[in-house]
């Protein structure tokens, strides 16, 4: 009876172990060809696909020689993919990649925008990369928050204002603050503002201006931006309509203050321009990478990204030529301190800096954009 | 092969004429005909038949604002381009040889220069301190920096700069057409030099300041990187609006609405105007 138990309970405990085995094994063969999907990396897609070429619709000049030099060219120097590139402003890139839809021939693989276009005008024509699983590169070596969803972070700014020290010299009162912008008695001197598409900058700068501290800025309320915007509005003798007049008019001696790009005015400054640069409440700017839908070469789009976010080296290397950061999460601390001082990203800056809230300004883009012309227009 | 080719005294046939012409009417009706009905369409379609875009247009002020205010700086522009070209374009039909040639290059060299580069030349000059600011300080006559960039003033001084030689080429080469008979024969009869202009070379000159105006006032109306540089904010024209419709918001619909309601206007102007002048009668008389 005893023997009879303890033979079954032998039997059943051998059922068991062979069960376990099974399910460990099936588990390790699911594991293992999990892991081989997961191992084949963008690269060897694209390769597999003969996807040798890569297009990438980006920026011109400087600009396109740095991206060339520090990533386009090592790209393909690792990969062998070539990279071919298109150069325009982003409101033309945009407008481009809808034709492109429309007429259903896509040409383009990437296309680099401002944080602006990532607006349900614009995200329909880009790809949907979710949480960015199926482009490793942007969790192992981005930043927090590098991941878009249509499009993966890129360069980080901020649209601060920059003020001529030439007009307000080191010893005599200098302005620190957007009140002290909008202050024409004490910093008296014509003012630059930016009329490029994007009315909530100077609203921003306004409400902080008023008094609304730069985390409460959003809904932004319009009413009170306009008023204060109309006490400036005789001091602005230039409403720039891009960054090369932004810089124009500040080296010139054409205006004592502009609110500018950051990565313009740091430029600016190291080449020998008499200015400083205010950082405190200046609209966070930045460039995403987006994959075009419907693109020639997806699978060499992603390895490209995939690429793009490795290499601090480089990624340090471009920052330093462009003055903009840029989303690799180790590039920051190969600057020297006072490099990281100056930029959006440094901690003491960055907690200044205003978030733009995307879903309003989305929500709201037609109707301030309208008001704002109008405004202008008066 | 004669009748191939001419009949009726040197017109060419209507199957020879249509040949020649098919090129040209291919071209047109691919490259305009076709993104000209394209755009009516869209602003219309959205994709059901809808107004939307047109109430838009007109319930927002600031439109019909920027619209009236873009013919008023096409009409300024016309004028000024009018009061300048015509003289110089007299003098270039009345001189002869090297001296006709020098006044030609020095009209035509600024077409060859982009409308940025001369655009840009503007605010070399007229910017807080630029050439024309020193020169006024430097002579004691004013003690601030005048404000003269960005100022509506400026954008009228810079775009007749621009469209100078759309208006005088036109008229030259009328008045060149002009047979030297016509002023003689008016003098024969005893008209003063006031007299024949008045009475011969302006009437016959008209079609080219017909030409020349059309041409500078729709150049105008589409102007958009002068107004950017030298221009202010109230200074927005509608080709402005146009593009920031086209490719900051990809509202391409609206931007077809604005576009629509300009190509009316215009065409409703240079209706009237050509009502006004009689061009056809002075076309057919000076032919």
């Amino acid at each position: 009876m005893r023997s009879g138990c303890s033979a079954k309970r032998e039997e059943r405990e051998k059922l068991m172990h062979r069960r376990t085995l099974l399910s460990t094994a099936v588990a390790l063969v699911a594991a293992l060809t999990a892991g081989s999907a997961e191992a084949q990396t963008n690269l060897e897609k694209a390769k597999q696909a003969g996807q040798t070429e890569v297009v990438i619709a980006g920026g011109a000049g400087g600009y396109l020689e740095a991206v060339k030099k520090h990533f386009y060219d090592p790209f393909t120097a690792a990969t062998g993919i070539k990279v071919t590139t298109v150069s325009a402003p982003y409101g033309e890139k945009a407008t481009r990649l809808k034709a492109m839809h429309e007429v259903g021939k896509v040409e383009w693989d990437l296309v680099t925008l401002s944080l602006d276009f990532l607006n349900p005008a614009v995200t329909p024509f880009l790809r949907d990369l979710g949480n960015c699983a199926d482009v490793p590169g942007v969790a192992r070596n981005g930043v927090a928050g590098a991941c878009l969803r249509h499009g993966v972070l890129f360069e980080i700014g901020g649209v601060p204002y920059a003020f001529s020290t030439k007009a307000f010299p080191a010893g005599k009162p200098q302005p620190k603050t957007w009140a002290d912008f909008f202050d024409v008695k004490t910093y008296p001197g014509p003012r630059s503002l930016p009329n490029a598409g994007v009315p909530w900058w100077p609203i921003i700068a306004a409400l902080q201006a008023d008094g609304v501290p730069h985390d409460k800025l959003f809904p932004l309320d319009l009413d009170r931006a306009f008023k204060k915007l109309d006490t400036i509005k005789p001091n602005v003798t230039v409403w720039w309509r891009n960054g090369d007049q932004s810089q124009q008019v500040v080296r010139d001696g054409e205006v004592v203050m502009s609110m500018m790009y950051s990565g313009r005015a740091l430029k600016l400054r190291s080449d020998g321009t008499p200015i400083d640069v205010i950082w405190p409440g200046a609209p966070i700017d930045a460039v995403f990478v987006g994959a075009a839908k419907d693109a020639p070469h997806p699978h060499a789009a992603l390895a490209f990204i995939d690429f793009l976010m490795t290499r601090p080296e480089a990624h340090a290397a471009y920052a330093n030529a462009n003055f903009y950061d840029t989303s690799n999460k180790d590039a920051l601390a190969q600057l020297s301190p006072a490099d990281q001082r100056g930029r959006a990203t440094h901690p003491d800056n960055l907690r200044t800096l205003v978030a733009i809230d995307r879903d309003w300004v989305s929500a709201n883009r037609d109707k301030v954009i309208e008001r704002w012309n109008k405004w202008l227009a008066q | 092969m004669t009748r191939w080719r001419q009949v009726r005294g040197g017109r060419w046939s209507p199957l020879a004429a249509m040949l020649l012409l098919s090129p040209m009417a291919l071209l047109l009706i691919a490259g305009f005909f076709y993104p000209l009905v394209n755009l009516l369409g869209r602003s219309l379609w959205t994709p059901e038949f809808s107004l939307v875009h047109y109430e838009r247009l007109l319930g927002e002020p600031l439109y019909l604002l920027i619209l009236m205010r873009t013919l008023w700086i096409a009409g300024v522009v016309s004028v000024f381009t009018l009061l300048l070209g015509y003289p110089v374009a007299l003098v270039m039909a009345r001189l002869g040889g090297w001296k006709a040639a020098l006044v030609a290059a020095c009209v035509l060299v600024p077409l060859w220069t982009s409308a940025l580069v001369r655009s840009y030349a503007w605010v070399v000059l007229l910017q807080r301190n630029g050439i024309v600011n020193d020169t006024l300080r430097g002579l004691g006559l004013t003690e601030q920096p005048l404000r003269l960039i960005h100022t509506e003033g400026a954008l009228l001084v810079a775009m007749t700069h621009v469209l100078l030689p759309f208006m005088v080429l036109p008229i030259y080469s009328v008045l060149r057409a002009i047979s030297t008979d016509l002023p003689r024969a008016a003098a024969n009869l005893g008209a003063g030099t006031w007299s024949i202009f008045r009475h011969v070379t302006l009437p016959l000159s008209l079609p080219g300041v017909f030409a020349g105006t059309l041409m500078v006032f729709i150049l105008s109306l589409g102007f958009y990187i002068t107004p950017a540089l030298v221009g202010g904010p109230r200074t927005l024209m509608i080709a402005t609006l146009i593009g920031q419709q086209m490719t900051e918001l990809l509202n391409w619909s609206f931007a077809s609405a604005i576009a629509a309601a300009l190509l009316a206007v215009t065409l409703l102007l240079v209706a009237a105007f050509r009502r006004v002048l009689r061009i056809d009668q002075m076309a057919g008389h000076a032919g």
